[in-house]
């Protein structure tokens, strides 16, 4: 078969506009490609920083929550007994020196009092500095002041003492959910008997705190917006990552378990 | 052009750019010259200028491919190497008389390979580029054009040409045409990198 020069123009022609357009969808597929890649990281980015800003917000939140335990103490406390110190004193009469050592001593113990509120003050300050010894020793510390308060019969087992790992950002947030959950369980629960357990597996830290209080309608308290309450909890559970799960029971107690991604 | 928009930047592949343009320039116009003026052969004259073809273009896919892999080097001294091995070949069996068209061929279909390697790593890197302005991206593009589109001239163009003879003007405007988008591209490569540079320098 004899081509003509029309025919082999025409082949010519096609066979370049091939060859051109094959690296131009190579081209296209390349950009299609990069940008995709960009808008991923733009995406992330923006998540990341979503994420610093909530993570500073709730560390704000939890500070402010500190800080309004620290005045509650100091007024209903602290100043209370200092107030009373301070009342005893001015009605010691040196003319009545029967009643000058009862007023005295009376006196001491409400300091004592003061003091040892002072402390226990000094130490939920201080979270962040505990922190510095581990998580697991945080927590112990946490507890030991609980068990020293003789209202509560304690079961614990804190597998995280020892643990070398650690996660500053999340250790604090962490600490503060523990402490928040104990002083629920304190002003509401009517517990008895506690059981903390604490460990880590698969990159995971798994806290587990059992009362045998008065339980409570999970639903009802998740929409109270007051203080650090239960939906706040949930949001700061959720901001780490982490889940958690309530189980409570009327007059048998309840269970709340903690699962949260570590370090 | 490439004067203009490289005359402040000193990075060695620029430099390296403007005196292989420069030599195209006058090898372009030399061999117009014997070719149309006096009906001379200029097949030597290209034979001594693939070289300088090949050399650049190596080194150009070297830069652009050593931001993505260590062994860019290497990659790149590969069609150095097979050129030097063809070109050697054709002059020892057909003399420098006779344009060395193997060769060419050879280096053309690597250099698309290097060219789609760069593509290839382009889109396996985590972190994007913003191509649009980015030289290196738009030199590797036209240098994959180029080479894709001249392998079918190059591998057809003795056998249209001699049972065909009335398609030179064709093949002629094709190659006319692939030169034209090679230089288009280059240019606007030049022109991010003038850019480039213009931001640098300010921020400095």
């Amino acid at each position: 078969m004899q081509l003509t020069s029309a025919e082999i123009i025409v082949i010519i022609a096609l066979t370049t506009i091939v060859f051109l357009l094959a690296p131009l969808f190579l081209l296209i597929y390349v950009k299609t490609s990069n940008n995709r890649k960009r808008r991923d990281l733009e995406e992330k980015h923006t998540m990341q920083l979503k994420f610093d800003a909530e993570l500073l917000k709730t560390q704000i939140e939890v500070q402010e929550q500190t800080m309004q335990t620290i005045a509650s103490d100091l007024h209903d406390n602290i100043g209370q007994l200092l107030s009373l110190t301070a009342l005893t004193l001015s009605s010691i009469n040196l003319n009545e020196p029967e009643r000058l050592e009862k007023k005295v001593s009376q006196s001491l113990s409400l300091v004592n009092n003061s003091i040892k509120e002072l402390r226990d003050l000094a130490k939920l300050i201080h979270g962040e500095r505990i922190l510095q010894t581990g998580l697991g020793n945080a927590i112990k510390q946490e507890l030991d002041r609980l068990q020293k308060t003789g209202y509560y019969k304690l079961k614990v087992n804190n597998e995280l003492i020892n643990v070398n790992i650690s996660s500053p950002k999340k250790d604090l947030i962490i600490l503060r959910l523990l402490q928040e959950i104990i002083n629920n369980v304190i002003k509401h629960s009517k517990a008895t008997q506690l059981e903390f357990n604490m460990n880590i597996a698969d990159e995971k830290v798994y806290l587990t705190i059992k009362d045998n209080g008065i339980g409570f309608d999970i639903e009802n308290v998740k929409t109270k917006t007051d203080g650090m309450g239960l939906s706040s909890i949930f949001k700061r559970v959720a901001l780490i990552n982490g889940t958690i799960e309530i189980n409570s029971t009327p007059i048998e107690g309840t269970i709340i378990s903690l699962a949260i991604p570590y370090p | 052009m490439a004067l203009v928009l490289l005359k402040n930047n000193n990075v060695l592949f620029s430099k390296i750019t403007k005196g292989y343009l420069a030599i195209v320039v006058i090898i372009e116009t030399i061999g117009f010259s014997m070719s149309k003026g006096y009906h001379l052969n200029n097949a030597w004259l290209y034979n001594i200028f693939i070289i300088f073809e090949a050399a650049y273009i190596s080194y150009g896919l070297y830069v652009a491919l050593k931001c993505f892999t260590k062994k860019a080097l290497l990659i790149c001294n590969v069609p150095i190497i097979i050129f030097f091995g063809t070109y050697l070949f054709e002059v020892y069996h057909y003399g420098f008389l006779k344009f060395n068209s193997l060769s060419v061929n050879i280096y053309s279909i690597i250099f698309v390979i290097i060219s789609l390697l760069y593509f290839h790593l382009l889109v396996k890197q985590k972190n994007p580029i913003i191509l649009k302005i980015n030289p290196q991206f738009w030199w590797v593009t036209a240098v994959l054009f180029y080479y894709f589109g001249s392998t079918v001239y190059n591998l057809f163009v003795h056998l249209l040409y001699q049972q065909f003879p009335k398609t030179y003007i064709i093949l002629a405007y094709t190659m006319l045409g692939l030169n034209l988008l090679l230089y288009s591209i280059w240019i606007y490569s030049f022109i991010c990198n003038s850019r480039q540079q213009k931001l640098l320098s300010s921020l400095h």
